[in-house]
């Protein structure tokens, strides 16, 4: 059984391990460009599961053409333009705010960010 | 890079070719792969790419900033204003049956036609805007 | 034009549309931005209204995008429920769009100042869309408009740990709005539509399916993500503390609030409470956490020293009452949690609206600044003191009303813990608020320099404090509307 899942739905396991690897970089790398490369990973992921979803067996690409009786569902393609659309936003966001902090803290390491803001509060409390 | 004449060259001659292909993409988005986004994005290429072999200064000669943003905002209306113009005419927003001057069939691809402009206008600028707004740190 | 019909569509195209224009219009000449954001405010307030008294006069509506017929077609659901929240994202945007100007000033360099007013509009629209769309793709894309828009609006705050805390809330927005597209995909694995009716309907017959199951947890992990339930909510006070004051005030009335309603919407109309109670408990999973975080988010505030931070953690606690209510399975609980849903936008909208006047004189908001305030700023502390008092819970404010109902809905299903927790935590509330009245009301000023209060910054707080007092005091016709709504929500129970 595992071997037809293997062999059949290894879109899926892709899947999984796409999100898994996204998460990781996202939660382990400690440089903000790094963090939003995990990012764009993750939404990948979700992009190749919802086009395995649109898989109709036998059906051909979701494209008028003559004797041609039976289709992919097109519908989970349209979502992922828009999917698509949102990831590259959110990547512009990102590098923009990424811009931004290196400009101000004058680095893109969190934990030399963290210790910026740390020295910040203690000056604060004094 | 700046004085390399094989890259300049080849720019010159390639760009009105991708601005070409691009709107063709758009108007045969209905009924091949294509459409207002992906022509967007390709009639973007080219600007993008004139600019990154001439510099941004260059490209503000041909397209300035203000007009870049002005068309961000002009897609969108352009899209919600033909949603706008068949609320007034009676129908939904959208229902593209409903636009002054087109029955259901001609409204249907011609109102397709209209708001993927619209989306046209809005992805290219945008995309332009993203790359010149990173690029102008390390222009020069 | 037929008004009536496209009010759903209107309610979210208008202000969409408007914000384009100023964009448009803001290049060419920046003085008219302002304006023109404050009539959309008024008019987006104005068919919310009309779509309010429409929906409780002739029952819900089913708006067709283009007049197609789902599930082909998108479509704007509106019932009893969705056009409370719209109602009260719409008012409140509203309300707060008189307090815009003023601190736009000081707090926005000019020539950003156009674009901040249109991402603003684009944030409520993107908020209105969530709450009013039947679709659940559009689901995703309405929360991604207004997720977008809040990442840049925090960014715009002006120092440079808004740039940090922007990026937090980037990353693990993300996360959560990935998740909650995951689910969705899960959903439209399992029943083939991604029109919300049609779900309810072809669910029920794959309640013991994996993909259903699947979808279930990996939603609801990702809107708790967005909603900043407990031990996910550290993407929340940096993101509150650090953004200009009226993006604080307008984010924590509305934007977690509007992920609370999303989950109800999962559990109750989507799930429904049957999948809940025979399949998988997530409700009294996901009602547990909620106590958790009440506790913690009230024991966090209790420690800080800027009144920013002190309000952003007790949005975590009172996030916590809306989740805790809402998944209780119980009428009352979930008036309760549309009441609180109400009373927190209007109170912890007005706190903010509070600590933005002392920052407009101060330009800092710690709580030691605070010392004598009633000397010198005595509307800003009167404001204030009708908002505490409304958050701890005193009878004749809205406050009161809601913790009443949450209580009753405890005691109805013989959750005693709750009931212990709800009250244990007005105690804390009582005391953090008091750490703060006190200061004001009861120490002397260090010195007597005396403080401009704007009338158009009091205005809009002393509105929210009156609704506030005025929901405390007449609760019924209000209470009317929830108990339709939740009639509604709980025919599925059979």
């Amino acid at each position: 059984m595992i071997i037809d899942f293997l062999i059949y739905k290894y879109n899926y396991l892709a899947t999984i391990i796409l999100i898994l690897i996204g998460l990781y970089s996202v939660i382990v790398n400690g440089n903000l460009l790094k963090k939003v490369i995990g990012l764009n990973i993750l939404s990948t992921s979700v992009i190749l599961f919802y086009i395995s979803i649109s898989k109709v067996s036998g059906g051909s690409a979701p494209i008028y053409a003559e004797n041609v009786v039976r289709y992919d569902n097109p519908l989970p393609h349209v979502l992922m333009l828009t999917a698509i659309v949102v990831g590259v936003s959110i990547t512009a966001v990102a590098l923009s705010i990424i811009i931004k902090i290196e400009e101000t803290y004058g680095t893109i390491e969190e934990d030399e960010i963290v210790e910026i803001d740390q020295n910040d509060d203690m000056v604060d409390n004094k | 890079m700046n004085k390399d004449i094989i890259l300049k060259t080849t720019t010159r001659i390639i760009v009105p070719f991708i601005l070409v292909f691009s709107l063709y993409v758009l108007a045969h988005g209905e009924i091949s792969p294509g459409g207002g986004f992906q022509g967007g994005v390709i009639f973007a290429a080219g600007f993008i790419l004139y600019s990154m072999v001439f510099g941004v200064e260059e490209l503000y000669k041909i397209i300035s900033k203000k007009v870049i943003i002005f068309l961000t905002a002009l897609g969108v209306s352009i899209y919600t204003g033909v949603g706008f113009i068949t609320m007034l005419n009676g129908g939904k927003f959208l229902e593209y049956a409903k636009i002054p001057g087109f029955d259901m069939k001609s409204g249907n691809a011609m109102g397709l036609l209209f708001i993927e402009t619209g989306v046209f206008i809005t992805v290219f600028s945008v995309m332009l805007l993203l790359y010149i707004e990173v690029a102008k740190k390390y222009d020069n | 034009m037929n008004l009536k019909m496209n009010l759903p569509a209107l309610v979210v195209v208008f202000p969409f549309f408007s914000a384009m224009m100023m964009v448009a219009i803001g290049i060419f000449n920046r003085k008219v931005v302002p304006y023109i954001f404050q009539i959309t405010a008024t008019i987006t307030a104005y068919f919310a209204f009309s779509l309010l008294i429409e929906v409780y006069t002739n029952g819900p509506i089913r708006y067709y995008f283009g007049n197609w017929i789902p599930p082909v077609g998108i479509e704007y659901y509106v019932d009893y429920l969705n056009i409370l929240f719209v109602t009260i994202i719409a008012s409140i945007f509203f309300v707060m769009s008189f307090y815009f100007p003023l601190s736009v000033r000081k707090e926005i360099p000019e020539s950003k100042s156009y674009i901040f007013y249109s991402v603003t509009t684009l944030f409520a629209s993107g908020l209105l869309g969530i709450t009013i769309t039947g679709d659940m793709f559009n689901i995703y894309v309405f929360t991604e408009i207004s997720s977008i828009t809040a990442y840049a609006l925090i960014a715009i705050g002006g120092n440079r740990r808004s740039y940090r805390s922007s990026f937090n809330y980037l990353i693990l927005g993300t996360i959560g709005a990935s998740f909650i597209v995951l689910g969705i995909g899960y959903l439209y694995m399992a029943t083939g539509t991604l029109n919300l009716l049609d779900m309810q309907e072809r669910l029920q017959h794959v309640y013991n399916s994996k993909i259903t199951i699947s979808a279930a947890a990996i939603i609801i992990v990702g809107l708790s993500l967005k909603m900043a339930l407990f031990p996910l909510h550290s993407w929340l006070p940096g993101a509150y503390a650090h953004s200009p004051s009226t993006i604080s005030a307008f984010m924590s009335a509305t934007s977690t609030k509007v992920m609370a309603y999303l989950l109800i919407r999962f559990v109750y109309t989507i799930f429904t409470p049957n999948f809940a109670t025979k399949i998988i408990p997530i409700t009294d999973i996901v009602m547990y956490i909620s106590l958790i975080a009440i506790i913690a988010g009230s024991f966090l505030a209790l420690g800080q020293k800027d009144l920013k931070y002190m309000f952003a953690y007790s949005s975590v606690g009172q996030i916590g009452y809306i989740v805790f209510g809402a998944m209780l399975i119980n009428a009352n609980g979930l008036i309760g949690s549309i009441y609180h849903f109400l009373s927190h936008a209007i109170v912890k909208g007005g706190l903010f609206l509070v600590a933005g006047i002392i920052f407009y004189n101060f330009t800092n908001t710690k709580i030691e600044i605070t010392n004598g305030l009633f000397k010198k700023m005595p509307f800003t502390s009167i404001g204030f003191l009708i908002f505490a008092l409304s958050m701890i819970g005193i009878p004749a404010t809205s406050g009161f009303i809601s913790k009443w109902y949450l209580v009753m809905g405890a005691i109805e299903t013989g959750n005693w813990i709750g009931v212990t927790v709800i009250l244990l935590s007005s105690l804390l509330t009582a005391i953090y608020f008091w750490r703060v009245v006190d200061r004001i009301f009861f120490k002397a000023p260090d010195d007597d320099v005396k403080f401009n209060e704007p009338i158009s910054m009091i205005l809009p707080t002393y509105i929210l404090a009156g609704c506030s007092i005025y929901f405390g005091l007449f609760p019924h016709q209000l209470v009317n509307y929830a108990q339709k709504a939740v009639l509604l929500l709980m025919e599925t129970i059979k």
